[in-house]
């Protein structure tokens, strides 16, 4: 009885916090339909400045600085209030300018906010757990019922959502902001039609979301005590799961569905077995059964509506300074052609200095992962940049294809039979074959129970489907050895002659490439690619032209899990090693960047992007600034990626259009 | 209910049935019990105020949007119920109020998604680029490319749709929309925001195309063109057939003139 | 700067006398360090105490007048704790031929992925916190100065069982080569010396609510929790034991051995025993002095991820001493040949020798933190 009470309280407060984040979530979701990944971050910045303010001194840039140790009850308050401010620039800044933009740039951007906001607090805070300062909540001594305890931080929490988010059900109730909200969230372009300034609701829901945020994020800092960069990106995502379980967009149902979700995450640790280890996976379990059965959530009642016309939704903004300068800029960028001739004489001096690769081991490697990297990103690009889905679980893929060859040569053939695997170097090139098949197979499954979903919804569940590959990968230790790995994969050979060397190896990927390459072109140019862009263009339109949407998706799906998988297979086997660490939410994210960066929907561009960046990544190792604040880099490329979203969303290069005809 | 004018013979064929068709929007009533039969090689005019339910109709039709009540056939066979896709595939296509291209893609490859149906390559066949594949591709190229000349957008086939004239960006919605070689044609106020020569072209097509023996469903507010185009028009109220006839017995309808002024007025 | 040019003048001068070989390479000798850790992503902060300790080592040992000619240098490769990155970077430094060392690695998975690599360019490796025994005998190039969690696991089991007396024993281990490796062990030695393993979890690295599994934890009333793991959610686990009310001796694994324990865990933290290599109770002069340039350098406190790359620098400097008065000049090859030579080289961590496959011979202390410091534990095991 003791241990459930404890369960409880644990539970109570844990959905408090989500709570919070998820009502923050579905407020801007209400009006915008869109999904803001910056939410965990601005948490995480809430915690960040709390501790800060109430420290003597802290370390910014790694220089201290005397703060001025504010008590926790003035610096609370400074916090919420600053990052409010932040969440009103990032909307003014990054979103506004697509608010009519296809749906995937906002999405993408707001991912791309995200990963520089994360590294932009490495720089200032560092890498390390900043420990949160003491005061009255935590000196106070627990409560004790029976055998369970409850702290005075934890009453506060609880205390405090309940409050916050009573007065917030009152203010959108009550209040003519609130009303306004209300309305824009019914149908926002009804609501300008009415008169109501949308700009400002907008910027008024970011600005709240963004304190609520800030306000969960002070709370897991005070729970947990501590601050770092990271922290907010799981329980954002979290949150996010929360919001979508109440049912997106609605305040009442965000505040259930934290709570659920405590409760689901405190039980299921307890209880399933080795529960504890897959906790991050419940989430994203409820998350897709949900999606599956309910998908409007527990309280929703809106459904994707499938018909929403994107380009009606034209209210006319304000025409601000700030606007006619991002007006001027995007002129400048879009009219430049010589960009466009640059990405040739790129792709020149890169097939130039291939030549110049071969006498350095070490820029072939380095080539070798462009290859890989080019091979994902144009694996995801078939979802992504063709058939317009975002896909968040595609590294889950290239896992598949990795944990497929590597089980099966280390552990069945080489432990389990004692087979000596030189003499069956032919199973390799099957293996290519095989794991690609079965990462499509795997892309039919995902991509399943997602056909009914629209953008966003299916990034999550992409995503959450991504991350459960992974926990599995890792905590499934007798299949995969776990964090571990899996070691002694041997390099490919042909007829019993090693092809170990990196100049080797590259070539082999060179192969690869080139034929995935021109297979993709294969499908894009015939009416499989001319269904998957018109899905991407307008789904409605391609439905009542005869296109099965659904399947399509799906074969979009496969197609870009076999080449996650074929790319899997010949990671394993040049890297000889594999582990769970590769297959991160975030090498994820940043395939998606480098397709975005070269541009979407073109064959060339996930090559150039992944040349790009791969090789910057390494001619950054050399500059001494880099070294001292590796971080940087990926701040940048987010920067980089939300300039690139507004002003040149067709990506760096500005690649022509992809014909899809067969010539 | 006027049912005299439906009231059909009954060997008269009917190519599309629809029978007792309602559709809710949370309260609103959209469309209430509507019975419509349109014979095969009819031009038929759907006209009515803003927000009588047009469109509505046609959502329903195509499968946009499932019905409340009420069910719908072609040619004998149940399509009510059924997706858009498959509905497109047993033969009718539509064009949309607003119009909705594939901007990226050039006018000529939004032609060939009308002829999607048509499509019956496999994976083999379009990786190893079979003759059969090849075979189909290029046959529906040139059909593609015949209506693109019927529209009068040959000469634009390569240039991304976005950048077409709004005129223009109408025809090739009707160029897709007949690629699909459709038994039904819906079209949703294909000339609107057309200019005088554009809507005499424009009617001049429908009506070519429908002496071709297609049969055509038309929505437009521009009356004098729905009555220069169709023989049997049906106005649409409050999401009710208020008239149903002759152009000229519309125009002279009692109802029809009161619920166009109660509108305005 | 001028006086370090003569002291430099006049070690050049007497190395010449010394050795005739050594004199002219000698004297200009530089070892350059290929440095590789986590510096970025969820987990840089390890690599990140790293780079500072072996960045301390380095110029403590730059500012020596009479290092035999040898001077240290280092070049900085962030691998983000991916086996891909690991993999780029050893090629890297097997490619850049002035590389002469490779040091760093902050997750085992990431060496083991660089190790063929390495071994193949014959660049040696001298690791400071991998402690996977897959690394045993990876490579003869691939050294460490840690010691391996399985002989780490099996001193703390027995010395919980034998030493603390503990009978009833719960275990949380992280989920990682690191955390199983010792969890494995500590629980086989406990069980073997006659304690009862109540139950064992794992936590994935980065976990922040261990709530359910303490308050599971606490029903099954333990004498002794042993967490496997690292100082940031050791942190995490004390205190949220005292806050539901679970009030039993924590034992943990050297990846607590961090002042940011004790920052992070506040009060809570208080009575923990855990063990390491490096014992930062200030004891012995040397690591007094280590302590006090760390905290002047950094403004923090060393941890054993900091101690240890610093260590690692000098048993380099003194491999590198050896190899340059052998061979005439510090080269990969002579440089791996001479740190199987080197004995018992002086560190804050205790004496290092590696042994034949790679692995550190060495024991480890038992602290316990005491009123917001490491103390040595009032029980040793003997
Ligand atoms: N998806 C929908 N959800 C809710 N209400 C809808 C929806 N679609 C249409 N309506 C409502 O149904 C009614 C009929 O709309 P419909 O678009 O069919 O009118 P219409 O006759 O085409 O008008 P117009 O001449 O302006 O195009 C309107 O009141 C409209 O607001
Ligand atoms: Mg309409």
């Amino acid at each position: 009885m003791d241990i459930l009470l404890q369960f409880f309280i644990n539970a109570l407060m844990l959905g408090a916090i989500y709570a919070l984040a998820a009502v923050a979530y579905t407020l801007v979701y209400g009006i915008l339909e869109m999904i803001n990944f910056a939410f965990g971050e601005l948490f995480m910045f809430g915690a960040f400045l709390v501790v800060s303010f109430m420290l003597p001194q802290v370390s910014l840039f790694g220089v201290m600085v005397p703060m001025p140790g504010l008590p926790f009850l003035l610096a609370a308050p400074l916090a919420i209030f600053i990052v409010a401010g932040m969440g009103y620039l990032i909307e003014r800044c990054a979103y506004r300018p697509l608010r009519f933009a296809p749906r995937l740039a906002p999405l993408i951007t707001a991912i791309a906010v995200s990963v520089a906001l994360q590294n932009l607090a490495q720089s200032v805070w560092g890498a390390q757990e900043l420990a949160y300062p003491s005061f009255f909540l935590l000196e106070a001594k627990p409560i004790q019922i029976g055998g369970a305890y409850i702290s005075m931080v934890e009453i506060a929490v609880i205390v405090t959502a309940a409050v916050v988010m009573t007065a917030l059900h009152f203010y959108v109730k009550k209040t003519r902001m609130g009303r306004a909200m209300r309305a824009a969230a019914q149908d926002v372009e009804a609501a300008a039609l009415m008169g109501i300034p949308v700009n400002r609701v907008i910027a008024m829901a970011f600005i709240i979301g963004s304190g609520l945020a800030a306000l969960a994020g002070i709370f897991y800092g005070a729970v947990y005590l501590f601050a770092h960069p990271h922290m907010g990106f799981m329980p954002g995502l979290k949150a996010m799961v929360a919001a979508v379980l109440g049912g997106i967009g609605n305040i009442r149902g965000a505040m259930l569905g934290g709570i659920v979700l405590g409760f689901a995450e405190t039980f299921g640790a307890a209880y399933l077995p080795n529960g504890s280890a897959y906790r991050d996976a419940i989430a994203f379990g409820i998350l897709i059964l949900l999606l599956l059965f309910r998908p409007q959530g527990l309280l929703g009642t809106r459904l994707p509506n499938r018909l929403a016309d994107r380009g009606a939704m034209a209210f006319k903004g304000s025409a601000s300074a700030i606007d006619a300068g991002l007006a001027r800029l995007s002129a400048f960028f879009a009219g430049r052609d010589l960009v466009r001739y640059a990405s040739w004489g790129i792709l020149a001096v890169v097939a130039v200095s291939v030549f110049f690769i071969f006498p350095s081991p070490y820029w072939a490697r380095v080539f070798v992962f462009v290859l890989i990297y080019a091979l994902l990103a144009s694996g995801l690009n078939i979802v992504v940049g063709f058939a317009g889905l975002l896909d968040l679980g595609f590294v889950a893929f290239w896992a598949v294809g990795s944990y497929f060859t590597s089980i099966l040569f280390v552990e069945v053939l080489a432990k389990g039979y004692g087979v000596d695997v030189s003499s069956v170097w032919w199973l390799f090139y099957v293996n290519l074959l095989l794991g690609g098949g079965l990462a499509a197979l795997f892309g039919m499954m995902l991509g399943y129970p997602t056909l009914r979903l629209r953008g966003d919804y299916l990034a999550i569940m992409t995503l959450g489907f991504g991350e459960i590959i992974r926990l599995v990968a890792t905590n499934w230790v007798d299949l995969t050895r776990g964090p571990m790995g899996i070691r002694g994969i041997p390099v490919p050979s042909l007829f019993g002659y090693k092809l170990g060397s990196p100049v080797q190896l590259y070539l082999l990927g060179l192969v690869l490439l080139a034929l995935a390459v021109f297979l993709i072109a294969l499908m894009v140019r015939s009416y499989l690619g001319r269904a998957w862009v018109a899905i991407r263009e307008d789904e409605a339109a391609a439905e009542a032209m005869g296109i099965n949407t659904a399947r399509y998706k799906l074969y979009a799906y496969s197609a870009g899990g076999f080449f996650g998988g074929v790319t899997g297979v010949f990671f394993a086997h040049s890297q000889q090693y594999i582990s769970p660490l590769s297959f991160t939410l975030f090498e994820n994210i940043l395939i998606l960047m480098l397709i975005v960066l070269g541009g979407m929907g073109t064959l060339a561009g996930p090559i150039i992007g992944a040349a790009i960046w791969v090789v910057f990544l390494e001619v950054a190792r050399d500059m001494p600034f880099i070294q001292q604040h590796p971080e940087l880099r990926f701040m940048a490329l987010g920067v980089l990626l939300v300039v690139l979203m507004i002003f040149r969303p067709q990506g760096l290069l500005g690649q022509k259009r992809q014909p899809l005809m067969m010539s | 209910m006027p049912d005299q004018a439906t009231a059909l013979p009954l060997d008269d064929k009917v190519l599309l049935d629809v029978k007792g068709v309602g559709r809710r929007f949370g309260g609103l009533v959209a469309l209430a019990n509507l019975d419509v039969a349109i014979r095969p090689g009819e031009a038929l005019g759907l006209i009515g105020p803003n927000g009588a339910g047009k469109t509505t109709f046609f959502n329903i039709i195509a499968g946009a949007i499932p019905v409340s009540s009420g069910s719908i056939h072609l040619d004998g066979e149940q399509i009510s119920g059924l997706s858009p896709d498959r509905i497109a595939g047993k033969g009718i296509a539509r064009t949309f109020q607003n119009i909705r291209l594939f901007d990226e893609m050039s006018v000529l490859e939004n032609v060939l998604i009308g002829r999607h149906r048509f499509f019956r390559a496999s994976l083999f066949g379009l990786i190893f680029r079979t003759k059969k594949a090849h075979a189909e591709e290029n046959l529906s190229k040139e059909v593609a490319r015949q209506v693109l000349e019927r529209v009068g957008l040959a000469d634009k086939m390569a240039q991304p749709a976005r950048s077409l004239s709004y005129g223009d960006q109408r025809r090739l919605e009707i160029a897709r929309a007949l690629a699909l070689e459709p038994k039904l044609l819906l079209l949703d106020e294909p000339m609107a925001g057309m200019n005088p020569t554009e809507k005499a072209d424009l009617s001049r097509l429908i009506v070519e195309l429908n002496r071709s023996g297609m049969t055509i469903l038309l929505i437009e507010h521009d009356m004098k063109a729905v009555m220069g185009i169709s023989k049997r028009v049906i106005v649409l109220h409050h999401g009710e057939i208020i008239a149903d006839g002759s152009p000229d017995a519309v125009r002279a309808d009692r109802t029809v003139i009161d619920a166009y002024l109660g509108r305005r007025g | 700067m001028r006086k370090a040019f003569r002291y430099m003048t006049a070690a050049a001068a007497l190395a010449a006398i010394a050795s005739f070989t050594a004199s002219a390479a000698g004297a200009a000798e530089e070892v350059k360090i290929g440095f590789t850790a986590a510096l970025s992503g969820d987990f840089a902060a390890y690599g990140e105490n790293m780079q500072r300790g072996l960045e301390l080592a380095i110029g403590e040992i730059n500012a020596k007048s009479d290092n035999g000619g040898i001077t240290l240098a280092i070049t900085t490769a962030d691998d983000r704790g991916l086996p891909s990155d690991g993999v780029l970077i050893a090629q890297r430094f097997c490619s850049d031929e002035t590389v002469d060392i490779v040091m760093g690695y902050s997750f085992s998975s990431v060496a083991l992925a660089a190790a063929t690599i390495i071994n193949d360019c014959q660049l040696p490796v001298l690791a400071s916190a991998v402690t996977s025994p897959d690394l045993a005998g990876v490579s003869p190039y691939f050294r460490r100065n840690v010691l391996t969690d399985a002989v780490q696991g099996e001193l703390a089991g027995t010395y919980a069982a034998k030493v603390l007396g503990a009978k009833r024993i719960a275990a949380l281990n992280q989920q990682d080569d690191y955390g199983i490796g010792g969890t494995d062990a500590f629980v086989a030695a406990a069980k073997a010396a006659g304690a009862e393993i109540l139950s064992r979890e794992a936590y994935v690295l980065g976990t922040k609510d261990f709530k359910t599994q303490l308050t599971s934890i606490k029903a099954q009333t333990p004498d002794l929790l042993w967490v496997g793991g690292f100082y940031t959610e050791a942190a995490k686990i004390a205190q949220q034991a005292r806050q539901i009310g679970l009030d039993v001796q924590i034992l943990g694994s050297d990846g607590l051995l961090s002042p940011k324990l004790i920052e992070l865990g506040g009060a809570s933290i208080d009575g923990t025993i855990l063990y390491g290599m490096f014992d930062p109770s200030v004891a012995k002069p040397e690591v007094q002095a280590f302590v006090k340039a760390y905290k002047d350098k950094y403004g923090e406190e060393p941890n054993a991820w900091a101690a240890l790359a610093y260590d690692a620098g000098y048993t380099l400097n003194e491999a590198a001493k050896l190899a340059a008065a052998k061979n005439g000049k510090v080269d990969r090859v002579g440089l791996n040949a001479a740190f199987a030579e080197i004995k018992a080289v002086p560190g804050v961590t205790g004496p290092t020798t590696f042994q034949e496959n790679g692995n550190r011979e060495g024991t480890v202390v038992y602290l316990q933190v005491k009123d917001g410091k490491f103390i040595l534990a009032p029980k040793q095991l003997n």
